[in-house]
């Protein structure tokens, strides 16, 4: 494929104006991901109309709302490090090891791991993008509903390394997330589940609500409890940059959950949060010698690039295949679309400024985000001096209007209360909140594309094994719950960590 | 820290959870065979998930309730007393929304909030107003979002 | 403008619901699902072209609702904002096939006031580029033929206005709705990818949505379920009535008010649509965002919707929902 369209898009996103676009939009990104509970649905849904009611053209739009896009990837970790508040659902496992080595002392340290994760992680998804976007369109045109499901049933089997000290409450856990997907209208039949006649409840319960509750708001619960225990030490806030061997031990995570991420962010229908989960499980199966969860360098890379790589992925089926691959993606279709133009193969050669300018801010945009991170981590780790009675009312007005700015009611508050509570409760009783998640990540698309195959299929269970890529998958499914195990009696470890692997 | 790693030490209060989850599995078990729907164009139907996972469900709650495991003591006293005041406040202030308005509402909310977390009577208006100018201001003027200003001033 | 908004809102605090036949003070288009999806489309088309055109002094304000498809929008207007006059909210022909189903509670279409449709899509019935199929006529035969052959695919579920559309069509072969192998993927876009890749052999949709994919080869769009054939990327497509098969599937696209809105008011916003539609702005935005003319107002839409109903609880109970 001819390069061409690239080179007229440096050519726009060089401008000046369109530069100034560009910084603005990672700027602003970088602080609507900060926000704890504010994420870039959020950002981007919000300045969208701002921007097409100020006639700023359609080049720069995309340019500022890509640089929006990015930089909430950056700026969402932050709180997920510092405050163990995820901003978005594609920073929940980011907290895993983030917080810990915050706790530690080492705040700057995984600030700084964060953003050079999230850098060459986003760095390969634009690569991607630039020389393979036709050809992983074809990919993602040979996932239908049967080749989906296995892929769930692929991301289930890099869960069975979350099967820690304590296996029932990590499948409790699982299974509770996987339940609270059956809330609300049933894709397939339109059947109203569990709904109770309440019409707010007919469309499920909302994932940003979900991880807000259950995040946020517990963690509010446990700070003033250990407010009133006194037990609340501050926390070391640490100046260290990762030493050279710490990096050089994170290459191989990054690298692969930089191709893991790419390739599940292309496939429309999974996005960032289900990359960031399977790259973490996965990684956590492969490497875990007990460390993972207590602040792992590489538990911190591996989600992080990830869910780069999975935000840049997700531009292919769009640009491709005129697919959102993700619910960002999904609102900015929308833009290019308020501005009459239609996304799919022909935008690389009919509007080679638009195609082509996108892609080239993303080069830009990341190499900028790098420079504005990692300068200002030293900045962003000063919210760990702040005192708690200034910064948990914030935290809670942003959980509120995280909340209410999407969905407009009182009623949705009240759920995300709900689920602080018992997110609060759980913790109490020892069990991880991230199975939850992930359950509730994933059970929706496993239901939803299991029943589908079967119905395309009439009921025939072969469907499932009939495309390569299916089997393909399967296979990966298979190797992920043995290789650890393989590994493990090789070594013959001193910890023999639960080999039974279940889950899948 | 209390625990109660042997399960023969367990009592009854750390075995509880697994007999709520099972009663919480069976009767979303029974309300998924309730599900109505005329007719589905997959063999497996709404029903089949909601059902297979209460079935999980049901036995690995009996598993927890026989194993325990670790568990943190529950917050008692002035404690419970403060963590229940904190979220009835929050509650109280989103109900508030639509009649007090907003900003109201939220100087009410992070005033009380900081009281809780031991901030002095001054810094606290001042935490509760400034986080209602703070995000009044960002989310209606720079991002465009309405929020309510308080039904009882007429808007 | 900015300022000018937040003015005109302290208006509107200082001196109440505005006077009747004037524009109300505030006005605020609720868009019952997620930004980026038809009600916000539906809302942002009049929120803009008023401005536009001048009609209205200060921006509309679009907001956001999500819900049960606009179920919970249309509780909230019922139940919290009966009377604002200012307050339009967006509604599609799937908010009449949701009502007709009952699935916006106990309210039924009676519940509000419909203002009016200012824009349509129409249904298509598609399938993959490649295939051997070339009119609609020889895919129902060839459905008819062998139903098992050919899985469905539309962006909802069933009972929904994809799946309805594709029910007409099978019941046309003869087949009844019940056996057809359907599934119910994740909107337009996924219905035009799974067909590409083979998943599934016949895609129910909308033209709007269908036709960029149309025009770049990647499907084939076999019939319109319109009156007449429709302008621009699709002017070679015939109709389904010009192949002798009798299915018309409008998507309209309009508004309502809450049931407590004065006359007045409600007679201004029935005015001021029927002045808009024939705006060049309104016309322009209108045809950007990929709808085709339409415009029913007031009484006649209100009269139109009951009769969508009335025909949807009709098609549902064949279809044997």
């Amino acid at each position: 494929m001819s390069l061409d369209y690239l080179w007229t898009g440096f050519g726009v996103a060089l401008q000046w104006h369109n530069l100034m676009y560009g910084l603005a939009g990672c700027f602003l990104g970088t602080l609507v991901g900060a926000l704890p509970a504010v994420g870039p649905i959020n950002g981007i849904a919000l300045l969208l109309p701002l921007l097409y009611s100020m006639g700023v053209p359609a080049d720069s739009t995309m340019i500022l709302l890509a640089g929006v896009y990015y930089g909430a990837e950056y700026g969402g970790r932050i709180s997920s490090i510092l405050l163990n508040v995820p901003g978005d659902a594609g920073a929940v496992m980011t907290a895993l090891d983030g917080n810990p080595m915050a706790r530690q002392g080492r705040a700057a340290e995984a600030l700084a791991i964060s953003g050079i994760s999230s850098f060459v992680g986003g760095m390969i998804a634009v690569v991607g993008l630039t020389f393979f976007a036709p050809l992983l369109g074809q990919l993602a045109i040979g996932f239908g509903p049967a080749e989906y499901f296995v892929l769930m049933v692929f991301a289930f089997a890099t869960l069975s390394s979350m099967v820690g000290h304590h296996p029932v409450k990590t499948m409790i856990g699982c299974v509770i997330g996987l339940a609270l997907t059956t809330i609300g209208l049933d894709p397939t039949s339109g059947a109203y589940r569990f709904t109770f006649d309440e019409p707010e409840l007919s469309s499920g319960i909302e994932f940003i609500i979900l991880v807000i509750g259950l995040f946020s708001i517990s963690e509010v619960l446990f700070m003033l409890e250990h407010q009133y225990h006194g037990r609340l030490k501050p926390i070391a806030v640490g100046r260290g940059f990762p030493s050279l061997a710490t990096l050089r031990s994170c290459v191989g995570t990054v690298l692969r959950c930089s191709g893991i991420g790419f390739v599940v962010g292309v496939l429309p229908g999974t996005g960032a949060s289900v990359a960031s989960a399977v790259s973490y499980t996965t990684e956590k199966r492969l490497l875990d010698r007990g460390t993972f969860g207590k602040g792992d360098p590489r538990g911190l890379a591996a989600p992080e690039a990830a869910n780069n790589a999975a935000a840049g992925g997700a531009f292919v089926p769009m640009l491709t295949l005129g697919v959102p691959g993700s619910g960002t993606t999904a609102v900015m279709l929308g833009a290019l679309m308020l501005y009459n133009i239609m996304p799919g193969p022909q935008l690389f050669t009919e509007r080679p400024d638009i195609a082509g300018g996108l892609i080239a801010s993303m080069y830009i945009g990341n190499i900028l985000l790098l420079l504005l991170n990692l300068p200002m981590v030293h900045v962003f780790v000063r919210l760990l001096t702040v005192p708690n009675w200034v910064l948990i009312p914030g935290i809670l007005v942003l959980s509120f209007l995280g909340v209410y700015s999407m969905y407009a009611s009182v009623l949705s508050i009240y759920m995300m209360l709900g689920i602080g509570v018992l997110g609060y409760a759980a913790r109490k009783l020892d069990f991880d909140l991230a199975p939850i998640v992930l359950g509730f990540v994933l059970g929706r698309v496993a239901e939803t594309n299991l029943r589908n195959a079967l119905a395309i299929s009439g009921g025939e269970v072969s469907i499932l094994f009939e495309s390569t890529i299916s089997l393909v998958l399967w296979g990966m499914a298979v190797l992920v719950v043995l290789a650890p195990w393989y590994l493990h009696r090789r070594r013959r470890a001193a910890m023999a960590a639960a080999p039974d692997g279940t889950a899948a | 820290m209390h625990t109660a790693d042997s399960p023969g030490q367990a009592g009854l209060t750390a075995r509880l959870p697994g007999v709520v989850l099972f009663g919480f599995a069976v009767v979303y078990g029974i309300a998924g065979t309730q599900i109505e729907y005329a007719f589905s164009s997959d063999p497996l139907g709404p029903r089949s998930f909601p059902v297979i996972l209460s079935l999980l469900l049901a036995v690995l709650a009996v598993w927890y309730a026989l194993r325990p495991g670790n568990a943190e003591p529950w917050p008692r006293g002035r404690l419970l007393a403060r963590l229940v005041g904190l979220l009835v406040l929050s509650a109280l202030s989103a109900t508030l929304y639509v009649p007090l308005g907003f900003p109201l509402a939220t100087l009410m909310m992070c005033a009380g909030t900081a009281i809780l977390f031991d901030a002095t009577p001054r810094q606290a208006i001042a935490c509760g107003v400034g986080n209602a100018a703070l995000w009044y201001g960002v989310f209606v003027h720079l991002l465009g979002v309405p929020l309510p200003v308080g039904t009882l001033f007429g808007g | 403008m900015k300022r000018f908004l937040s003015s005109a809102a302290v208006v509107a605090i200082l001196f109440g619901a505005g006077a009747a036949m004037a524009a109300p003070e505030k006005t605020e288009c609720l868009a019952g699902a997620k930004p980026g999806g038809g009600f916000d489309l539906t809302c942002r088309l009049v929120s803009n072209s008023l401005l536009a055109t001048k009609m209205i002094p200060a921006p509309m304000a679009v907001t956001y609702m999500e819900g049960g498809v606009g179920a919970t929008a249309y509780n909230h207007v019922i139940g919290s904002r009966p009377s604002d006059p200012g307050l339009v909210v967006a509604a599609s022909s799937g908010s009449a096939l949701l009502l007709a189903q009952g699935k916006f509670g106990k309210h039924d279409e009676t519940a509000v006031r419909w203002l009016g449709a200012v824009g349509t899509d129409y249904g298509v019935i598609a399938v993959a580029a490649d295939s051997p199929i070339t009119s609609l006529d020889q895919l129902v035969k060839a459905y008819k033929d062998q139903p098992n052959a050919f899985p469905v695919g539309g962006g909802g579920a069933v009972g929904s206005q994809d799946w309805m559309k594709a029910a007409v069509v099978a019941k046309g072969a003869g087949v009844p709705p019940r056996q057809m192998r359907y599934a119910a993927l994740e909107g337009g876009g996924a219905v035009a990818t799974a067909l590409q890749g083979g998943h599934i052999k016949i895609a129910s949709g909308d033209a709007g949505e269908m036709a960029p994919h149309h025009k770049a080869g990647k499907v084939r769009i076999l019939a319109v379920m319109a009156d007449e054939r429709l302008p621009g990327d699709l002017a070679d497509v015939p109709t389904a009535k010009e192949q002798g098969y009798d299915l018309t599937w409008p998507v309209w696209r309009g508004y309502y008010v809450g049931p407590q809105v004065s006359d007045a008011d409600y007679t201004w916003w029935v005015d001021t649509l029927a002045t808009l539609v024939k705006t060049p702005e309104f016309q322009k935005e209108r045809e950007e965002r990929g709808l085709f003319p339409l415009a029913i107002l007031g009484k006649d839409f209100d009269d139109r919707v009951r009769a969508d109903v009335a025909r949807f609880k009709e098609l549902a109970k064949e279809a044997g929902l």
